[in-house]
């Protein structure tokens, strides 16, 4: 259980690639995304694959973690975000190798009692 | 019930107590208006505009009627530049309301939405539900409504009036904001990072209120 106001909150980019292409749509992320998100006060904390081995003909799921400590950090990310455009023309541009994505926001549940409390 | 709800921004050097006791007299003479408050916006954390107008019609008729007559001298001051700068509006009819208990003063926040037009009706739907739903979660709402707004105009082609009511200011700035609710569930429907992002544009003020208005 962590502090007050010092929850680590993760965000988690659920990517699934188009068949084929999760190697480079991972290597565009790690070039094109993580910079820029890292400058927003976010830390990437795992990227991981499913299953563990480059298919070419089917679909690989991407799970790319980060954190932020803290709500008040979270939105300080958010509005960072928002107010600079290349986080969307990154998903734009990687687009054609995602089949689909969702972005989640997940804490410990040990803290849910924590972040509720407000 | 029909509402009209309006953020004001006076132009630069518009003599505002007499712009405000103009708009009111507007109202106060109609017997189509059944209740309205006209507040001053509070300066805290960039609400929009200056004042915060809200008018309250037995129906969209009704409306209608006082904006042809007693409202006639509203929409004029309204489009004196001399005098109003721009004007956000919404007319909706009332939509789903959730009430903890009634507060006679605290703070009366708004957000006028708009919601992409290509959204599915599956979606919007959902929007409105959870943007519902928030009030049963988050516990400085006391009272809370999601409407769709039938005539707008302002900055955005507002689709949706999102209100809430708090007994202070920091049920809105910091148990509203920190809420998981907030920035964790209903957060992805406006962000366009997240794949369910249907919120083009939003306009939010609040304002103190001293009778039950709601």
């Amino acid at each position: 259980m962590s502090e007050p106001g010092k929850e680590m909150i993760y965000y988690l980019d659920h990517l699934i690639a188009q068949p084929g292409r999760a190697e480079e749509l991972l290597r565009f992320y790690m070039s094109e995304y993580v910079p820029q998100a890292k400058l927003r006060g976010l830390a990437l904390v795992h990227r991981w694959v499913t299953p563990p081995l480059w298919l070419r003909e089917q679909s690989n799921e991407l799970f790319v973690i980060w954190s932020v400590q803290g709500v008040q950090a979270w939105w300080d990310a958010t509005r960072h975000r928002r107010a600079d455009p290349s986080f969307l023309g990154f998903w734009k541009e990687a687009q054609p190798m995602i089949v689909s994505r969702r972005r989640l926001f997940l804490s410990d549940v040990d803290d849910v009692d924590s972040l509720n409390n407000v | 019930m029909y509402k009209v709800t309006r953020v004001l921004t006076l132009s630069e050097g518009a003599d505002a107590a007499a712009l405000i006791q103009d708009l009111a007299a507007t109202a106060r003479n109609s017997r189509r208006v059944l209740d309205w408050a006209l507040a001053p916006t509070l300066p805290e954390a960039n609400a929009a505009g200056d004042y915060i107008w809200r008018l309250h019609f037995a129906n969209e008729a009704g409306a209608r009627a006082w904006a042809a007559g007693d409202g006639l001298e509203a929409h004029a001051i309204m489009n004196d530049p001399t005098r109003v700068r721009h004007v956000n509006s919404g007319g909706y009819v009332s939509g789903r309301v959730g009430s903890k208990q009634t507060l006679t003063r605290g703070i009366y926040r708004l957000l006028f939405i708009s919601l992409d037009e290509a959204a599915s009706a599956t979606d919007v739907a959902q929007f409105e539900y959870e943007t519902y739903e928030m009030g049963l979660y988050i516990p400085s709402i006391v009272q809370w409504r999601i409407s769709r707004i039938s005539e707008g105009s302002g900055t955005g082609s507002w689709t949706h009036m999102w209100e809430q009511e708090y007994e202070n200011l920091d049920g809105l700035l910091k148990t509203y904001m920190l809420h998981p609710h907030h920035w964790a569930w209903i957060n992805r429907w406006y962000d366009p990072e997240c794949a369910e992002h249907i919120v083009q544009t939003v306009c939010q003020s609040f304002c103190r209120f001293d009778s039950n208005t709601f």
